[in-house]
Protein backbone atom coordinates (compact mmCIF):
# COMPACT_ATOMS: atom_id res chain seq x y z
CA UNK A 1 0.00 0.00 0.00
CA UNK A 2 1.59 3.16 -1.41
CA UNK A 3 1.42 6.43 -2.57
CA UNK A 4 1.94 6.61 -6.32
CA UNK A 5 3.96 8.63 -7.83
CA UNK A 6 1.17 9.99 -9.99
CA UNK A 7 -0.33 12.18 -7.09
CA UNK A 8 0.28 15.75 -6.23
CA UNK A 9 -0.16 17.90 -3.81
CA UNK A 10 -1.87 21.35 -4.27
CA UNK A 11 -3.06 23.90 -1.36
CA UNK A 12 -6.24 25.18 -0.92
CA UNK A 13 -5.85 27.09 2.41
CA UNK A 14 -6.97 30.53 3.47
CA UNK A 15 -6.90 32.53 6.43
CA UNK A 16 -9.70 30.68 8.26
CA UNK A 17 -8.88 27.45 6.86
CA UNK A 18 -5.37 27.05 6.41
CA UNK A 19 -5.11 23.32 6.61
CA UNK A 20 -6.46 22.39 2.95
CA UNK A 21 -5.11 20.74 0.07
CA UNK A 22 -6.29 18.73 -2.77
CA UNK A 23 -4.94 15.14 -3.60
CA UNK A 24 -5.14 14.85 -7.14
CA UNK A 25 -3.85 12.19 -8.89
CA UNK A 26 -3.12 13.68 -12.32
CA UNK A 27 -3.56 10.71 -14.54
CA UNK A 28 -6.40 9.16 -12.97
CA UNK A 29 -7.89 12.77 -12.93
CA UNK A 30 -9.17 12.02 -9.73
CA UNK A 31 -9.65 13.83 -6.31
CA UNK A 32 -9.77 14.33 -2.88
CA UNK A 33 -10.50 17.33 -0.22
CA UNK A 34 -7.29 16.30 3.16
CA UNK A 35 -6.89 18.45 6.14
CA UNK A 36 -2.39 18.29 7.07
CA UNK A 37 -3.12 15.09 9.50
CA UNK A 38 -4.10 12.98 6.40
CA UNK A 39 -1.85 14.12 4.16
CA UNK A 40 1.15 13.24 7.73
CA UNK A 41 -1.16 10.12 7.53
CA UNK A 42 -0.01 9.29 3.66
CA UNK A 43 3.79 8.88 5.98
CA UNK A 44 2.49 5.97 7.51
CA UNK A 45 -0.03 4.20 5.77
CA UNK A 46 -0.11 0.81 7.18
CA UNK A 47 -0.70 2.41 10.44
CA UNK A 48 -4.09 3.94 9.33
CA UNK A 49 -6.04 1.16 9.59
CA UNK A 50 -5.39 0.36 13.23
CA UNK A 51 -6.17 3.86 14.03
CA UNK A 52 -9.87 3.14 13.86
CA UNK A 53 -10.76 5.22 17.09
CA UNK A 54 -9.05 8.21 15.25
CA UNK A 55 -10.90 10.43 12.79
CA UNK A 56 -9.61 12.18 10.00
CA UNK A 57 -10.94 15.54 8.11
CA UNK A 58 -11.36 15.27 4.73
CA UNK A 59 -13.92 16.22 1.87
CA UNK A 60 -15.26 14.52 -0.83
CA UNK A 61 -15.00 17.34 -3.60
CA UNK A 62 -14.13 14.99 -6.77
CA UNK A 63 -16.91 16.12 -9.88
CA UNK A 64 -16.98 15.03 -13.23
CA UNK A 65 -16.75 18.81 -14.05
CA UNK A 66 -16.84 18.65 -17.82
CA UNK A 67 -20.36 18.07 -17.24
CA UNK A 68 -20.93 21.71 -17.86
CA UNK A 69 -19.40 21.46 -21.49
CA UNK A 70 -16.13 19.88 -23.17
CA UNK A 71 -14.88 23.79 -22.72
CA UNK A 72 -15.70 23.73 -18.92
CA UNK A 73 -13.11 23.93 -16.00
CA UNK A 74 -11.51 19.98 -16.45
CA UNK A 75 -10.19 20.32 -13.04
CA UNK A 76 -12.52 17.41 -11.52
CA UNK A 77 -12.81 19.46 -8.22
CA UNK A 78 -15.46 21.50 -6.67
CA UNK A 79 -13.41 24.78 -7.09
CA UNK A 80 -16.16 26.49 -4.37
CA UNK A 81 -14.22 25.63 -1.06
CA UNK A 82 -17.03 27.33 0.99
CA UNK A 83 -19.52 24.22 -0.26
CA UNK A 84 -16.96 21.44 0.38
CA UNK A 85 -18.99 18.88 3.17
CA UNK A 86 -16.73 17.88 5.83
CA UNK A 87 -16.24 13.93 6.62
CA UNK A 88 -15.10 12.69 9.74
CA UNK A 89 -13.38 9.25 8.54
CA UNK A 90 -12.61 6.49 10.66
CA UNK A 91 -9.10 4.94 9.56
CA UNK A 92 -10.02 2.07 7.55
CA UNK A 93 -12.75 4.17 5.82
CA UNK A 94 -10.21 7.03 5.26
CA UNK A 95 -8.52 4.36 3.43
CA UNK A 96 -11.31 2.88 1.22
CA UNK A 97 -11.60 6.80 0.26
CA UNK A 98 -7.95 7.07 -0.79
CA UNK A 99 -8.26 4.12 -2.80
CA UNK A 100 -11.34 4.79 -4.23
CA UNK A 101 -9.53 7.99 -5.70
CA UNK A 102 -6.36 6.62 -6.43
CA UNK A 103 -4.66 8.35 -3.76
CA UNK A 104 -3.67 5.22 -2.93
CA UNK A 105 -2.85 2.19 -4.53
CA UNK A 106 -1.93 -1.60 -3.31
CA UNK A 107 -0.15 -2.90 -6.51
CA UNK A 108 1.25 -0.85 -8.98
CA UNK A 109 0.82 -3.41 -11.74
CA UNK A 110 -2.79 -3.91 -11.05
CA UNK A 111 -3.17 -0.13 -11.07
CA UNK A 112 -0.89 0.98 -14.18
CA UNK A 113 -3.50 -2.02 -16.08
CA UNK A 114 -6.34 0.14 -15.51
CA UNK A 115 -4.87 2.81 -18.30
CA UNK A 116 -6.35 0.90 -20.92
CA UNK A 117 -9.55 1.46 -23.11
CA UNK A 118 -12.84 0.73 -21.80
CA UNK A 119 -14.55 -2.30 -22.71
CA UNK A 120 -17.96 -1.10 -22.87
CA UNK A 121 -19.93 1.44 -21.15
CA UNK A 122 -20.41 -0.55 -17.97
CA UNK A 123 -16.82 -0.54 -17.58
CA UNK A 124 -15.51 0.97 -14.39
CA UNK A 125 -12.48 -0.55 -13.96
CA UNK A 126 -10.18 0.71 -16.77
CA UNK A 127 -10.06 4.14 -16.77
CA UNK A 128 -10.60 4.83 -20.37
CA UNK A 129 -10.24 8.08 -22.24
CA UNK A 130 -11.99 11.41 -22.40
CA UNK A 131 -14.98 10.39 -24.72
CA UNK A 132 -15.65 6.78 -23.21
CA UNK A 133 -15.66 8.84 -19.17
CA UNK A 134 -17.56 11.12 -20.36
CA UNK A 135 -20.67 8.81 -22.26
CA UNK A 136 -20.28 6.39 -19.26
CA UNK A 137 -21.18 9.70 -17.27
CA UNK A 138 -23.97 11.40 -19.12
CA UNK A 139 -25.58 7.90 -19.77
CA UNK A 140 -25.15 6.28 -16.11
CA UNK A 141 -24.94 9.40 -13.93
CA UNK A 142 -26.85 12.00 -15.86
CA UNK A 143 -29.26 10.35 -17.66
CA UNK A 144 -28.90 12.58 -20.34
CA UNK A 145 -29.95 12.48 -23.75
CA UNK A 146 -25.98 12.91 -25.61
CA UNK A 147 -27.66 14.82 -28.10
CA UNK A 148 -29.95 17.53 -26.34
CA UNK A 149 -26.30 17.52 -23.91
CA UNK A 150 -24.30 18.40 -26.95
CA UNK A 151 -25.89 21.04 -28.13
CA UNK A 152 -26.89 22.23 -24.51
CA UNK A 153 -23.48 22.55 -23.61
CA UNK A 154 -22.47 24.87 -26.87
CA UNK A 155 -25.65 26.90 -27.96
CA UNK A 156 -28.24 29.00 -26.34
CA UNK A 157 -31.50 27.51 -26.07
CA UNK A 158 -33.04 28.53 -28.92
CA UNK A 159 -29.63 26.96 -31.05
CA UNK A 160 -29.32 30.27 -32.85
CA UNK A 161 -26.22 31.30 -31.07
CA UNK A 162 -23.36 29.90 -29.63
CA UNK A 163 -23.11 30.32 -26.06
CA UNK A 164 -21.70 33.94 -24.87
CA UNK A 165 -20.77 32.43 -21.43
CA UNK A 166 -18.77 29.53 -22.14
CA UNK A 167 -15.35 30.24 -23.93
CA UNK A 168 -17.18 28.02 -27.12
CA UNK A 169 -18.18 31.79 -27.24
CA UNK A 170 -15.38 34.02 -25.84
CA UNK A 171 -12.49 31.64 -28.07
CA UNK A 172 -14.11 30.29 -31.02
CA UNK A 173 -17.47 32.26 -31.80
CA UNK A 174 -15.32 35.67 -31.39
CA UNK A 175 -12.43 34.13 -33.88
CA UNK A 176 -14.82 33.32 -36.89
CA UNK A 177 -16.86 35.90 -36.24
CA UNK A 178 -13.47 38.12 -37.40
CA UNK A 179 -12.51 35.77 -39.56
CA UNK A 180 -16.07 35.43 -41.66
CA UNK A 181 -15.52 39.56 -41.69
CA UNK A 182 -12.60 39.36 -43.15
CA UNK A 183 -12.27 36.03 -45.32
CA UNK A 184 -16.15 35.51 -46.81
CA UNK A 185 -16.83 37.48 -50.36
CA UNK A 186 -19.80 36.70 -52.56
CA UNK A 187 -19.13 33.84 -54.51
CA UNK A 188 -17.15 32.51 -52.20
CA UNK A 189 -17.94 28.86 -52.36
CA UNK A 190 -17.53 26.94 -48.61
CA UNK A 191 -18.03 23.47 -47.32
CA UNK A 192 -18.85 23.28 -43.64
CA UNK A 193 -17.90 20.18 -42.67
CA UNK A 194 -19.40 18.46 -39.48
CA UNK A 195 -21.67 21.87 -39.60
CA UNK A 196 -24.08 20.18 -36.67
CA UNK A 197 -26.88 22.95 -36.50
CA UNK A 198 -25.31 25.13 -38.84
CA UNK A 199 -24.68 28.26 -37.05
CA UNK A 200 -20.82 28.74 -38.54
CA UNK A 201 -22.61 28.11 -42.08
CA UNK A 202 -25.59 31.25 -41.62
CA UNK A 203 -22.02 33.08 -40.34
CA UNK A 204 -19.74 32.75 -43.34
CA UNK A 205 -23.10 32.96 -45.48
CA UNK A 206 -24.02 36.46 -43.65
CA UNK A 207 -20.66 37.58 -45.52
CA UNK A 208 -21.39 36.91 -48.82
CA UNK A 209 -20.45 33.36 -49.06
CA UNK A 210 -22.55 30.27 -50.82
CA UNK A 211 -22.04 27.63 -48.11
CA UNK A 212 -22.97 23.66 -47.93
CA UNK A 213 -23.39 22.36 -44.77
CA UNK A 214 -22.46 18.45 -44.30
CA UNK A 215 -23.15 16.45 -40.81
CA UNK A 216 -23.98 13.12 -40.44
CA UNK A 217 -27.03 14.01 -37.92
CA UNK A 218 -30.16 14.43 -39.24
CA UNK A 219 -31.23 16.12 -35.42
CA UNK A 220 -28.99 18.73 -36.10
CA UNK A 221 -29.65 18.98 -40.16
CA UNK A 222 -32.94 19.88 -39.07
CA UNK A 223 -32.70 22.60 -36.44
CA UNK A 224 -29.56 23.99 -38.80
CA UNK A 225 -32.70 23.92 -42.21
CA UNK A 226 -34.79 25.82 -39.75
CA UNK A 227 -32.59 28.46 -39.50
CA UNK A 228 -31.00 28.87 -42.67
CA UNK A 229 -30.75 31.81 -44.06
CA UNK A 230 -30.20 32.78 -47.65
CA UNK A 231 -26.97 31.06 -49.24
CA UNK A 232 -26.89 28.14 -47.43
CA UNK A 233 -27.56 24.74 -47.98
CA UNK A 234 -27.85 21.19 -45.39
CA UNK A 235 -27.18 18.15 -47.05
CA UNK A 236 -26.73 14.74 -45.06
CA UNK A 237 -23.36 12.75 -45.65
CA UNK A 238 -21.72 10.16 -44.19
CA UNK A 239 -18.15 11.83 -43.41
CA UNK A 240 -15.52 9.93 -43.18
CA UNK A 241 -16.53 7.12 -45.20
CA UNK A 242 -15.51 5.26 -47.81
CA UNK A 243 -17.55 7.46 -50.71
CA UNK A 244 -19.81 9.14 -48.40
CA UNK A 245 -18.89 12.56 -49.56
CA UNK A 246 -19.34 11.25 -53.60
CA UNK A 247 -21.98 13.83 -54.04
CA UNK A 248 -19.96 16.66 -53.81
CA UNK A 249 -17.86 17.02 -56.98
CA UNK A 250 -14.29 17.12 -57.05
CA UNK A 251 -12.04 20.81 -56.99
CA UNK A 252 -16.11 22.28 -56.36
CA UNK A 253 -14.79 24.36 -53.00
CA UNK A 254 -12.73 27.60 -52.61
CA UNK A 255 -12.76 26.68 -48.88
CA UNK A 256 -12.62 23.39 -46.80
CA UNK A 257 -13.89 24.60 -42.85
CA UNK A 258 -14.11 22.06 -39.99
CA UNK A 259 -14.64 23.05 -36.96
CA UNK A 260 -14.19 20.76 -33.60
CA UNK A 261 -14.38 18.00 -35.89
CA UNK A 262 -11.47 16.53 -37.42
CA UNK A 263 -10.41 15.01 -33.75
CA UNK A 264 -13.07 12.76 -34.03
CA UNK A 265 -11.50 10.80 -37.23
CA UNK A 266 -7.94 10.61 -35.35
CA UNK A 267 -9.24 8.99 -32.03
CA UNK A 268 -12.05 6.58 -31.41
CA UNK A 269 -15.51 8.00 -29.92
CA UNK A 270 -16.57 4.61 -28.53
CA UNK A 271 -15.31 1.37 -27.87
CA UNK A 272 -14.60 -0.44 -31.22
CA UNK A 273 -15.03 2.53 -33.21
CA UNK A 274 -11.90 2.35 -35.82
CA UNK A 275 -10.91 5.83 -36.20
CA UNK A 276 -9.84 5.96 -39.97
CA UNK A 277 -8.54 9.40 -40.81
CA UNK A 278 -7.05 9.04 -44.69
CA UNK A 279 -10.47 8.39 -46.52
CA UNK A 280 -11.44 12.07 -44.96
CA UNK A 281 -8.52 13.85 -46.15
CA UNK A 282 -8.97 12.85 -49.35
CA UNK A 283 -11.88 13.55 -49.99
CA UNK A 284 -11.42 17.62 -48.53
CA UNK A 285 -8.15 17.24 -51.14
CA UNK A 286 -10.62 15.98 -53.99
CA UNK A 287 -13.33 18.58 -53.23
CA UNK A 288 -10.85 21.58 -53.07
CA UNK A 289 -9.84 23.60 -56.17
CA UNK A 290 -6.61 23.76 -56.98
CA UNK A 291 -5.04 26.88 -54.43
CA UNK A 292 -8.32 26.24 -52.03
CA UNK A 293 -8.20 25.96 -48.55
CA UNK A 294 -8.63 24.05 -45.73
CA UNK A 295 -9.49 25.72 -42.69
CA UNK A 296 -9.90 23.02 -39.44
CA UNK A 297 -10.22 24.91 -35.91
CA UNK A 298 -9.57 22.18 -33.30
CA UNK A 299 -8.91 21.61 -29.67
CA UNK A 300 -5.40 22.53 -28.78
CA UNK A 301 -3.39 19.70 -29.23
CA UNK A 302 -1.31 20.27 -26.02
CA UNK A 303 -3.64 22.12 -23.48
CA UNK A 304 -7.21 20.98 -24.17
CA UNK A 305 -8.81 18.59 -21.09
CA UNK A 306 -5.58 19.79 -18.95
CA UNK A 307 -6.22 21.18 -15.51
CA UNK A 308 -6.74 24.97 -14.13
CA UNK A 309 -4.75 24.64 -11.44
CA UNK A 310 -2.89 27.60 -9.31
CA UNK A 311 -4.49 30.84 -8.31
CA UNK A 312 -7.05 32.48 -10.64
CA UNK A 313 -5.08 35.06 -12.17
CA UNK A 314 -1.49 32.99 -12.10
CA UNK A 315 -2.38 29.21 -13.77
CA UNK A 316 -0.20 26.55 -14.24
CA UNK A 317 -1.52 22.90 -15.35
CA UNK A 318 0.03 19.97 -15.40
CA UNK A 319 0.59 17.83 -19.06
CA UNK A 320 0.25 13.69 -18.44
CA UNK A 321 0.57 13.14 -21.95
CA UNK A 322 0.89 14.26 -25.50
CA UNK A 323 2.80 12.02 -28.04
CA UNK A 324 1.05 8.99 -27.13
CA UNK A 325 -2.84 9.38 -25.86
CA UNK A 326 -4.38 7.71 -23.56
CA UNK A 327 -7.26 9.99 -22.02
CA UNK A 328 -7.00 12.91 -24.44
CA UNK A 329 -8.40 13.08 -27.92
CA UNK A 330 -6.74 15.35 -29.94
CA UNK A 331 -3.86 13.89 -32.01
CA UNK A 332 -0.80 15.23 -31.48
CA UNK A 333 0.46 18.25 -33.99
CA UNK A 334 3.40 16.44 -35.88
CA UNK A 335 0.15 13.52 -36.22
CA UNK A 336 -2.12 15.79 -37.50
CA UNK A 337 -0.24 17.13 -40.11
CA UNK A 338 1.92 15.16 -41.09
CA UNK A 339 -1.84 13.38 -41.70
CA UNK A 340 -2.92 16.24 -43.86
CA UNK A 341 0.52 16.48 -45.83
CA UNK A 342 0.30 12.80 -47.02
CA UNK A 343 -3.58 14.30 -48.51
CA UNK A 344 -1.75 16.73 -50.47
CA UNK A 345 -2.21 19.21 -48.14
CA UNK A 346 0.68 22.06 -46.75
CA UNK A 347 0.05 24.71 -44.06
CA UNK A 348 0.11 28.19 -44.84
CA UNK A 349 -0.72 29.62 -41.67
CA UNK A 350 -1.20 28.23 -37.72
CA UNK A 351 -2.67 30.08 -34.88
CA UNK A 352 -3.64 29.32 -31.20
CA UNK A 353 -6.50 31.28 -30.31
CA UNK A 354 -6.81 33.58 -27.07
CA UNK A 355 -10.01 34.64 -25.24
CA UNK A 356 -11.36 37.81 -25.90
CA UNK A 357 -11.33 40.29 -23.12
CA UNK A 358 -15.26 40.39 -22.01
CA UNK A 359 -15.06 37.01 -20.80
CA UNK A 360 -13.08 37.79 -17.54
CA UNK A 361 -16.15 39.16 -16.18
CA UNK A 362 -18.10 35.58 -16.75
CA UNK A 363 -14.97 33.35 -15.37
CA UNK A 364 -12.13 34.90 -14.54
CA UNK A 365 -10.34 31.31 -13.86
CA UNK A 366 -10.99 30.29 -17.67
CA UNK A 367 -10.44 33.33 -19.09
CA UNK A 368 -6.69 33.60 -17.04
CA UNK A 369 -6.18 30.09 -18.35
CA UNK A 370 -7.16 30.45 -21.86
CA UNK A 371 -5.46 33.35 -22.41
CA UNK A 372 -2.03 31.58 -21.51
CA UNK A 373 -2.52 28.00 -22.73
CA UNK A 374 -4.46 28.24 -25.60
CA UNK A 375 -7.66 25.93 -26.07
CA UNK A 376 -7.94 26.09 -29.38
CA UNK A 377 -5.29 26.09 -32.85
CA UNK A 378 -6.29 26.78 -36.03
CA UNK A 379 -4.39 25.25 -39.44
CA UNK A 380 -4.81 26.39 -42.80
CA UNK A 381 -4.05 24.25 -45.84
CA UNK A 382 -4.05 24.62 -49.21
CA UNK A 383 -4.24 21.65 -51.57
CA UNK A 384 -0.57 21.05 -53.01
CA UNK A 385 -0.79 22.37 -57.35
CA UNK A 386 -0.45 19.02 -59.10
CA UNK B 1 -43.64 -10.06 -15.84
CA UNK B 2 -41.15 -11.32 -13.49
CA UNK B 3 -38.25 -9.83 -13.25
CA UNK B 4 -36.33 -12.94 -14.55
CA UNK B 5 -39.13 -13.15 -17.61
CA UNK B 6 -38.20 -9.21 -18.62
CA UNK B 7 -34.34 -9.48 -18.61
CA UNK B 8 -34.59 -12.50 -20.77
CA UNK B 9 -37.32 -10.89 -22.93
CA UNK B 10 -34.80 -8.07 -23.71
CA UNK B 11 -32.27 -9.77 -24.55
CA UNK B 12 -34.69 -12.01 -26.99
CA UNK B 13 -35.57 -8.73 -29.01
CA UNK B 14 -32.09 -6.81 -28.64
CA UNK B 15 -29.68 -9.55 -28.21
CA UNK B 16 -27.78 -10.33 -31.23
CA UNK B 17 -27.65 -14.36 -31.03
CA UNK B 18 -29.80 -16.43 -28.61
CA UNK B 19 -29.06 -16.66 -24.82
CA UNK B 20 -28.39 -20.28 -24.29
CA UNK B 21 -31.12 -22.63 -22.39
CA UNK B 22 -31.67 -22.93 -18.79
CA UNK B 23 -29.53 -21.83 -16.34
CA UNK B 24 -26.35 -21.60 -18.40
CA UNK B 25 -27.96 -18.22 -19.64
CA UNK B 26 -27.67 -16.82 -15.82
CA UNK B 27 -23.92 -16.56 -16.29
CA UNK B 28 -23.54 -14.96 -19.60
CA UNK B 29 -21.67 -11.28 -19.25
CA UNK B 30 -23.62 -9.81 -21.62
CA UNK B 31 -21.55 -6.74 -22.46
CA UNK B 32 -18.22 -8.93 -23.17
CA UNK B 33 -19.73 -11.57 -25.19
CA UNK B 34 -21.42 -8.73 -27.44
CA UNK B 35 -24.70 -9.65 -26.75
CA UNK B 36 -25.85 -5.75 -26.99
CA UNK B 37 -23.37 -2.96 -27.44
CA UNK B 38 -23.18 -0.02 -25.96
CA UNK B 39 -26.03 1.79 -26.81
CA UNK B 40 -28.32 -1.35 -26.04
CA UNK B 41 -27.13 -1.12 -22.71
CA UNK B 42 -28.71 2.53 -22.19
CA UNK B 43 -31.88 0.81 -23.73
CA UNK B 44 -32.12 -2.06 -21.18
CA UNK B 45 -31.30 0.44 -18.55
CA UNK B 46 -34.67 2.45 -19.54
CA UNK B 47 -36.61 -0.43 -20.46
CA UNK B 48 -35.99 -2.18 -17.49
CA UNK B 49 -36.50 0.89 -15.68
CA UNK B 50 -39.64 1.75 -16.96
CA UNK B 51 -41.18 -1.65 -16.82
CA UNK B 52 -40.38 -2.61 -13.39
CA UNK B 53 -41.01 0.73 -11.57
CA UNK B 54 -37.53 0.23 -10.23
CA UNK B 55 -34.32 2.91 -10.42
CA UNK B 56 -31.16 1.59 -10.46
CA UNK B 57 -28.08 3.34 -8.33
CA UNK B 58 -24.98 4.02 -9.38
CA UNK B 59 -23.37 1.74 -7.08
CA UNK B 60 -25.39 -1.07 -9.01
CA UNK B 61 -24.68 -0.06 -12.33
CA UNK B 62 -20.85 0.08 -11.14
CA UNK B 63 -21.15 -3.48 -9.63
CA UNK B 64 -19.73 -6.30 -11.85
CA UNK B 65 -23.00 -8.11 -10.56
CA UNK B 66 -24.66 -6.07 -13.32
CA UNK B 67 -22.74 -7.48 -15.91
CA UNK B 68 -24.42 -10.95 -15.88
CA UNK B 69 -27.73 -11.48 -17.14
CA UNK B 70 -28.38 -13.60 -13.75
CA UNK B 71 -26.62 -10.84 -11.64
CA UNK B 72 -28.80 -7.90 -13.19
CA UNK B 73 -31.84 -10.43 -12.43
CA UNK B 74 -30.77 -10.78 -8.63
CA UNK B 75 -30.65 -6.53 -8.52
CA UNK B 76 -33.58 -6.29 -9.72
CA UNK B 77 -35.50 -9.04 -7.25
CA UNK B 78 -33.69 -6.86 -4.91
CA UNK B 79 -34.98 -3.80 -5.86
CA UNK B 80 -38.34 -4.93 -6.15
CA UNK B 81 -37.92 -7.38 -3.30
CA UNK B 82 -39.00 -10.23 -5.22
CA UNK B 83 -36.93 -13.36 -3.16
CA UNK B 84 -35.61 -15.47 -6.52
Amino acid sequence: MFVPKDVILLPESSRTRPDRWVAMNVFARSCLGVSGEVVQALGRLDDIGVLDEKRFLCWDIERFSNEDGLLADPSRFVRDTATWAELWLDGTALLEKLKMHSIVIDDEAVYRARFQPKRHLLDHRNFGNFHQQHGQHMALKKREDPAAWWMRQKFAPDLLAVRPETLYGAIQWKFLEEFAAHRMQSGLEVIDLGCGTGIYCNLMAKHGASVLGVDPSEEYLSVARNNAIGGTRFVNMKIGQAGGLSGIPSASADMVLMVDALLFYFVPFYPGQQADISILLADISRILKPGGVFVSLEPHAAFYLTPWLGAVDRPFTVITEYLHKEFGVVPPLSEMIGSLIKAGLFVTAMQELGPHYYFKNFDPRGYHFAREFPLWQLLELRKIPT
Amino acid sequence: MSNNQAVLDFFVRHGVRPLPIGDAALSVAYLDVGLIDSLGIVTLISELESKLGVQFSAEDMQSYEFQTVGGLIAILDRLTGTSG
